[in-house]
């Protein structure tokens, strides 16, 4: 299996290279490109494999233990990053499905886009004045959303230190539904914007640390794809788009096909 | 000061469809070609390793950057308008090739009813069927003089399809055959045929088969990988600018591309307009690019907005009823219905245009004497491929998160379709765009205020092709079947659709249109202004083939211009108009 997946993956790699050559306009290309797709998947012998969850997890026991990218990038406090780590777990929780968002790592997504673009609005419209406004008017909220993150963390640690005298991340699952629920329903009080406006970010961000590409450091051996049955960054369904019913594929990552001179 | 540079014969603002489209036609026949792009150039080869939904679709990676430029928004003349920080209901996008290469490739006639809505409407229902608050009127051109040009734009871009069965009769089949009728969609096709509608093949830009156009640019087979909108598409298998006219264009030697060049108005020296002043947004320095004709051809919302701060044309005054520039601006509502079935579908496979559509309760295929509203929608369910950040639906009751949302939204990937309808969209007296009074863009200059809330009229509609949905899902087989709803008023934060029109309308009379019917303004006769920023009214179909076809009749007008300098129709005598 691991094989056809190494198979799968230079094939993919090849036909890319081939495809450079295209755009650059030395090779036709289309009905030709696309006899360089693979034909023959591994489709028949897929229904005889292993069930998708084990499946992820061979290939993480086959990487190295050790990864060197899972430290602070915004964070600065273990107990902040575990309450965000805890509250996308409620989000997406853990079941017979599969992992939830703390084993896919969405707390490392979450942590590295904070401290990217996403953190400080980057590419959204951030000048003055700033008014409520109505419903309708989409957000207006002054804050970055790193003093997002940050009000909504003070937020939950202090009712839940208040109410069950201990941080969010050490509640029972029920406790810490309820004070999402408050946030949820702006029950709880934030500086500079309302709770639900924190709370939809990060249940957002929840589900694209689930989903996204593990380039972004969740989607953890492409467990959250597995589950879905989304395949990933296949360059071509030539050959599965006809297909009756799911398409159950080997989730292929986009660092299948970024080249290196390394 | 701005640094002056020397004159050109064209200079044209934006290249997307429209801008890549003139560029290419006046370069191919002499006229040398200015292209300003504020954003970066993009090739085939920059999308290779697009498929990166969190990239392009939540980071809106092809969009224009909000924090330079953004509009405000408002519902009512009488509320404050505020800025839209973050991208929702549309999308505006940026680069070489603009929306035309993160566009799904839906490519569509405009049908002959949307031509003449006006005095169609007012021949076979009376004067009275829609109020006089809907600013509804003719283009100032028929289906029929648009006919070449339309052509013109499918050739250039290879489309597959077939004949609409319901649709007006074509001169000559597409150049391309249709996309492959995969499982699901004959599923579709079967349910509407049962119900004794007329489906077929959306004309689609993702094309069948690898094509030639005459300008000798060669577009491939579309692959079915299921990244259309909002990326770029890395196989060069979706008709854009990058793949035919900006290339076409940069062949003949005539046409100079200069990005990173921000137009921020349009110049006017004793009496004339002389080219245009852009920021340069590298070295922060204006430039003045003189041109003979200066081509607008940047978003819809762009367009407007570089009118207005350029004190071009009359600016339209809701009350008064008088002025033009930035009438008419509509939204395309979109009602649709989720079926969630008890089998597993081929989701995550698709192309931007593969789907089937039907037109039976499009334009004025079926009698409206006893209906609230005119008009009506293309009806489609398309495979446009699902991706897992964006795709979430649950069956109603299930709140949106937590692990009944886990296991809901998990199953509806596979197991939910969402069948759409592009419907018409009137325009209403207070559905208007102005210059905003207290926000400002990077450059100083006020943002777009956009005045805009959903009327009775589309609201009806709405109702009725939302029914007609429902009945098609359920026909299919779908054990629940969930409705698309309005809210009280138009939200601009969720997404919706991204085909916004109006703001420079084309027409017959120069008192209730910015352009004439070759796109040229009444009151300039050296600007052309392009794009879905030309359409009086949002039809019942995806709007770029009309734009293309705008955009091909335009660049006959600017060089018909450049012959003689002069204004190409004079009132009540334009080509078409009655």
């Amino acid at each position: 299996m691991a094989d056809e997946f190494e198979k799968e993956k230079s094939l993919s790699r090849r036909s890319f290279l081939k495809m450079s050559g295209v755009a650059t306009g030395s090779l036709v290309a289309g009905t030709y490109l696309g006899s360089l797709i693979p034909t023959d998947e591994p489709k028949e012998s897929k229904e005889s494999e292993a069930p998708s969850e084990n499946e992820g997890g061979e290939q993480a026991s086959a990487q190295p233990t050790e990864d060197y990218t899972r430290a602070y990038k915004y964070f600065m406090n273990a107990d902040h990053f575990k309450t965000i780590e805890a509250a996308a777990e409620r989000i997406f929780p853990e079941d017979d499905l599969g992992p939830g968002a703390l084993a896919l790592g969405v707390g490392w997504f979450i942590d590295h886009e904070l401290a990217s673009g996403y953190g400080d609005n980057k590419r959204e419209y951030m000048k003055g004045p700033f008014k409520e406004g109505t419903p309708y008017q989409g957000p207006q909220y002054p804050l970055l959303r790193r003093d997002l993150y940050d009000e909504g963390i003070r937020v939950m640690n202090e009712i839940s230190q208040k109410d069950h005298d201990a941080l969010f991340h050490e509640l029972e699952a029920e406790q810490q539904d309820e004070i999402l629920t408050k946030l949820e329903s702006d029950e709880l009080e934030l500086r500079g914007a309302k709770a639900s406006d924190f709370f939809e970010e990060l249940r957002l961000a929840t589900l694209s640390g689930v989903y996204a590409d593990p380039l972004y450091r969740g989607n953890k051996d492409m467990q959250g794809w597995e589950m879905k049955k989304f395949p990933g960054a296949y360059m071509s369904y030539i050959n599965e788009v006809e297909q009756d019913g799911a398409v159950e594929l080997e989730p292929t990552p986009l660092s299948s096909h970024a080249e290196s001179s390394e | 000061m701005a640094k002056r540079l020397d004159k050109t014969d064209v200079v044209v603002v934006g290249l997307g469809w429209a801008g890549s489209i003139v560029a290419a036609e006046l370069s191919k026949i002499g006229h040398n070609v200015v292209g300003l792009e504020r954003g970066k150039e993009k090739k085939t080869e920059d999308y290779l390793t697009a498929h990166d939904e969190y990239r392009y679709v939540i980071g809106h990676e092809m969009m224009q950057d909000l924090s330079r430029e953004t509009l405000t928004y408002r519902n009512s003349t009488d509320e404050e308008a505020l800025p839209m920080r973050r991208y929702g209901a549309f999308l505006i996008g940026t680069d070489v090739g603009g929306g035309g290469v993160h566009w799904n490739g839906d490519t569509w006639r405009y049908h002959p009813y949307d031509f003449e809505i006006k005095s169609q409407t007012d021949e076979k229902y009376g004067a009275d069927k829609i109020s006089d608050e809907y600013t509804i009127q003719d283009w100032g051109i028929t289906y029929e003089e648009l006919v070449p040009y339309f052509s013109k734009y499918e050739k250039n871009s290879g489309v597959s399809g077939e004949q609409n069965p319901l649709g007006p009769e074509r001169e000559e089949s597409y150049p391309t055959p249709p996309l492959k009728e995969t499982p699901v969609l004959t599923e579709y096709k079967e349910a509407c045929e049962r119900l004794g509608y007329h489906p077929f093949m959306v004309p689609a830009s993702t094309i069948s088969q690898q094509y030639v156009n005459p300008d000798g640019q060669t577009i491939n087979a579309c692959q079915y990988c299921g990244f259309c909108e909002k990326f770029g598409c890395e196989w060069g298998a979706k008709a854009s600018p990058i793949v035919t006219t900006i290339p076409t264009a940069k062949e003949t030697g005539n046409f100079e591309l200069r990005t990173g060049a921000n137009v921020v108005e349009i110049v006017k020296e004793d009496g004339k307009v002389t080219g245009v002043l852009y920021v340069d947004l590298l070295t922060q320095e204006e430039v003045m690019q003189p041109a003979d004709v200066v081509v607008v051809t940047s978003h819809t919302t762009n367009n407007t907005k570089l009118l207005l701060h350029s004190k071009l044309g009359t600016p339209y005054d809701p009350e008064s009823r008088e002025g033009s520039v930035g009438k008419n601006y509509c939204l395309h509502i979109t009602p649709s219905a989720t079926g969630f079935f008890d089998k597993e579908y081929n989701t995550v496979t698709g192309a931007g245009a593969l789907g089937i559509v039907i037109d039976d309760f499009n334009n004025d295929n079926f009698d409206h004497t006893d209906l609230d509203f005119i008009h009506g929608a293309s009806i489609a369910l398309k495979q446009t491929g699902k991706r897992p950040i964006e795709q979430n639906t649950v069956p109603p009751g299930v709140k949106n998160w937590g692990a009944e949302f886990k296991k809901e939204s998990i199953k509806a990937f596979t197991q939910s379709l969402t069948s759409h309808a592009q419907m018409i969209t009137l325009p209403h007296r207070y559905n208007y765009l102005s210059l905003d009074p207290t926000y400002k863009d990077d450059y100083g200059r006020p943002l777009l205020r956009v005045t805009y809330d959903l009327t009775e009229h589309d609201r009806a509609a709405h109702e009725f092709i939302g029914g007609k949905i429902e009945g098609i899902m359920e026909e299919m087989g779908a054990t629940q079947v969930v409705r698309s709803e309005l809210p009280d008023h138009f939200d601009i934060y969720p997404a919706h659709n991204d085909h916004i029109v109006g703001g420079t309308i084309m027409g017959a009379d120069p008192e209730t249109s910015v352009v004439n019917n070759y796109l040229q303004m009444w009151d300039e006769d050296n600007v052309f202004v392009i794009g879905g920023s030309n359409f009086p009214h949002n039809g019942g179909y995806n709007p770029t083939g009309t734009v293309g076809a705008l955009a091909y009749r335009a660049a006959e007008g600017i060089d018909m211009y450049l012959e003689d300098n002069r204004q190409l129709a004079s009132a009540g005598e334009v080509a078409g108009a009655n």
